[in-house]
């Protein structure tokens, strides 16, 4: 029976090993999820309560309507820090970004991290509705610096994703080359010079792809706006800029199936 | 006692012409038109002849031009298919190339459906001020 039993926690502790604990971007966003419930649960306290003390005015009201603006508050940055978490899991995950540009991203999360941990204590030294109203405030007035931080981080996944399918790209495009070369004894001068053609073409397209990237890229470093509109609007045009990259590509690959066509066939 | 014979008036004769038409001629019926019927019954007749070998050949003219329908008898078409000779090129049967087409063939749906903006990351929308009235 010992034995067993040993046997069962060696073979428990080998699949410990070999298969990680599942703490990636899936676990974060159930936790993201979670806290949003929560989130919501308690906003809609703080409202009842605030339109009761603002009704009747009494002593108890305020207390009420005092305790439930301070976990409202704390549950408020508790949901944007698991917020930031998510982000900071999916660029864990990311692929295409690299090594530099993650460190960016991580750092921008860390930052807000911080600022958000700090903003929690100072909410846990309100005592009074003013003192709350203030403790707001200072979220409020960082809230355009945070929306910045994570739409940046946003578009820089989204780069990432681009970066792997160029990377996928760029392999294809190297393997057709190859091909070329090797079977380039049986063709005739017309189909080279045709096939050549058409690998210029498909390098063009790279070419596009690889200006929208680096357009998108630096708006992406530089990404300020005065007021929460105006980021949405900086947002929007770089999220239509990335689908533009990645039309490039699509048009691209679509020359490359009819390079493969032509490849194929021997008139 | 003789009866003395009445004796006819004598109506003075005026200069007037219109007024000195003799009585009896005022009196006699309006000839009748047979002179005039006689001259359009024939003519009558040839028109009404006439008329009928127009009606009659206009009806044939139109049944035969309106046409009849056909019933619709589906003739089979092929697609026009274009005649050009593939043949495989020697090199396209290799193991290389077979890998090559593979790969190239699911590159445009991999990079069309690539998600490049994550549902999951929408950041959470927050009403900020308090809204506590002073």
């Amino acid at each position: 029976m010992k034995r067993l039993l040993a046997s069962v926690l060696v073979v428990a502790g080998f699949l410990l090993v070999t298969h990680p604990v599942f703490a990636t971007s899936a676990q974060a966003y159930q936790d993201f999820l979670y806290q949003f419930d929560v989130y919501r649960q308690n906003y809609s306290d703080f409202q009842v309560s605030k339109n009761e003390y603002q009704k009747f005015q009494s002593l108890t009201a305020q207390t009420d309507a005092l305790a439930k603006t301070k976990t409202m508050l704390a549950e408020r940055d508790q949901l944007l820090r698991s917020y930031l978490l998510l982000l900071d899991e999916k660029l864990a995950e990311d692929q295409g970004l690299t090594a530099s540009t993650k460190v960016l991203y991580q750092t921008l999360v860390r930052n807000e991290a911080s600022f958000l941990a700090d903003d929690s204590s100072k909410i846990q030294a309100v005592a009074s509705i003013p003192d709350a109203v203030q403790a707001s405030s200072n979220l409020e007035s960082h809230y355009n610096i945070l929306q910045s931080s994570i739409k940046q981080i946003l578009i820089g996944l989204g780069l990432g994703q681009l970066s792997l399918l160029s990377q996928y790209y760029d392999t294809n495009v190297k393997t057709a080359q190859t091909l070329i070369a090797n079977y380039s004894g049986s063709m005739t001068p017309d189909k080279q010079q045709t096939v050549n053609r058409w690998i210029l073409q498909i390098q063009n397209k790279r070419s596009f792809y690889q200006q929208k990237y680096d357009e998108i890229t630096a708006e992406d470093t530089n990404l300020t706006a005065r007021d929460s509109q105006g980021l949405d609007d900086k947002y929007n045009t770089m999220t239509q800029g990335l689908a533009d990259a990645r039309q490039y590509l699509v048009e691209g690959a679509s020359y490359l199936v009819e390079l493969k066509n032509e490849l194929k066939y021997s008139q | 006692m003789e009866q003395t014979v009445p004796t006819p008036e004598i109506i003075p004769q005026s200069t007037n012409p219109e007024v000195s038409v003799p009585v009896e001629e005022q009196k006699t019926p309006p000839p009748a038109p047979n002179l005039n019927l006689k001259k359009w019954v024939p003519m009558a007749s040839i028109i009404l002849v006439i008329l009928i070998i127009v009606i009659v050949l206009s009806t044939v003219s139109i049944k035969k031009q309106t046409p009849k329908p056909v019933a619709a008898t589906p003739t089979p078409t092929s697609t026009p298919v274009p005649s050009v000779n593939h043949t495989l090129a020697p090199y396209a049967t290799q193991s290389a190339f077979l890998n090559f087409e593979t790969a190239i063939d699911a590159l445009p749906g991999t990079i069309q459906n690539a998600v490049l903006e994550d549902q999951t990351l929408t950041p959470p929308v927050l009403d900020l001020p308090l809204g506590f009235s002073n």
